[in-house]
């Protein structure tokens, strides 16, 4: 007979049944899978929030994605896909300014007008020209009739024609180096037509305002000049010597 | 839930070897301890999750499997089914095992003689010596005094070796 010490090691190699590992891991996973819902929870509520939830990923991405859009935009010329993007996000900056500062505005699409030309010239060839020189001479014609209509002003705001010299100046130079670039000269006849009145305006109401104010020797001596050179018809010169020494 | 999920993926690994092997012994088929050790689980999970604060995880898991394998024998009237892809499994532990002696090896005997045991008396012996519990543990998932588990240990493995000295 088969002793109890033989009998219990005989047993104990039933310890090698063991279940198939793969076997043993499906099997936990099945049963302790990820709950679906909550309790409690019921199915609109459940797809009322992920829904919340994709929108709100949607909206970020979505403004994400334009704003990477916008700045791609920038770049872009008369032409090119992103252009019109670019366009109309001028026209958006447009909407949000005050009307008073609107000239301005202007002028610096001008000007960017202006910068969009020399990259072509330099990029491009001479059959895309065309299309980028349309868009500088809608930008002044533009410039022009926001200029004409705040000349119309009565109020002085000395701020404001500052920043349209400032503006006017970087169009003459940037108008240079297109010229020079592209060996022809830059037809913006609209603006400067525009701009003289708008500085004669301007400087009329500025030497107005310094005349009735108490000057210093200095200033006495700066008024005098200016309104020589206002006989003379240098509106833009005048306007900067008044705007860079007032009080 | 993740914390109970967490408390519960540690009972099954504690006790998945354990439930299988004392299952597989019983059916004697990989695919019938599969189901009914996959079943014993998921039933201990939902019970769980309604009272995460059993006592005796392990116990409530064997009570789970061993009334499985009851509910098993009664439904195929207590004849063990042979998977056909393992021709070294018996087909009846009522069988005459002088006959079967010949083929069976020392493994298959012993099983063969410890199914021909009481099923209180098959527990004892699974439960101490191939799942190392001590008496007092099985006394706890028998509800029995632990006089009662030594005797009914005692008087196993004598059936045992009696019947293992027929071959």
């Amino acid at each position: 007979m088969i002793t109890e010490t033989d009998l219990i090691k005989r047993i104990q190699e039933f310890k090698q049944i063991q279940p198939r590992k793969d076997w043993v891991v499906l099997t936990k996973s099945r049963i302790l899978g990820e709950d679906r819902a909550q309790p409690g929870q019921s199915f609109v509520f459940r797809f009322l929030q992920n829904k919340l939830a994709l929108a709100s990923v949607s909206t970020v991405l979505s403004v994400l994605i334009l704003f990477g859009v916008f700045v791609i935009s920038q770049s872009a010329l008369p032409g090119d896909l992103l252009y019109s993007v670019k366009k109309t996000a001028e026209r958006i900056q447009l909407a949000f300014v005050p009307d008073e500062e609107k000239p301005v505005r202007q002028l610096q699409f001008v000007t960017n007008r202006l910068e969009e030309l020399a990259r072509a010239a330099q990029t491009r060839q001479s059959r895309d020209l065309p299309l980028v020189y349309k868009e500088v001479e809608a930008s002044v014609v533009q410039a022009a009739k926001a200029l004409t209509a705040k000349a119309s002003r009565t109020t002085r705001d000395s701020n404001l024609s500052k920043k349209v010299v400032v503006q006017a100046q970087k169009i003459e130079e940037k108008k240079e180096v297109v010229e020079q670039l592209l060996a022809t000269q830059i037809e913006t006849k609209e603006l400067d037509k525009a701009v003289i009145p708008y500085y004669k305006t301007e400087v009329a109401r500025e030497i107005k305002y310094w005349e009735s104010r108490t000057l210093t020797e200095e200033q006495q001596q700066v008024l005098e000049e200016a309104k020589k050179l206002y006989e003379e018809g240098d509106y833009s010169q005048v306007l900067e010597l008044l705007l860079n020494n007032q009080r | 839930m993740p914390n109970l999920r967490k408390k519960f993926s540690k009972i099954y690994d504690q006790n998945i070897d354990k439930i299988y092997r004392f299952v597989y012994i019983k059916v004697n088929s990989q695919e019938i301890a599969e189901d009914l050790t996959s079943e014993t689980f998921l039933r201990g999970w939902e019970a769980f999750k309604q009272n995460n604060d059993i006592e005796n995880p392990q116990a409530f898991l064997y009570q789970i499997a061993r009334n499985l394998v009851t509910d098993f024998y009664r439904k195929k009237g207590q004849v063990n089914l042979v998977s056909i892809d393992n021709c070294k499994e018996m087909s009846d532990p009522q069988l005459n095992l002088e006959k079967q002696s010949i083929v069976l090896s020392d493994m298959e005997q012993v099983r063969t003689a410890l199914i021909g045991l009481k099923e209180d008396y098959q527990n004892v012996v699974i439960w101490h010596y191939l799942d190392d519990l001590p008496v007092p543990e099985i006394a706890k998932i028998m509800g029995r005094p632990e006089g009662t588990v030594r005797v009914m240990l005692h008087r196993a493995l004598k059936e045992l070796r009696d019947k293992l000295s027929k071959l």
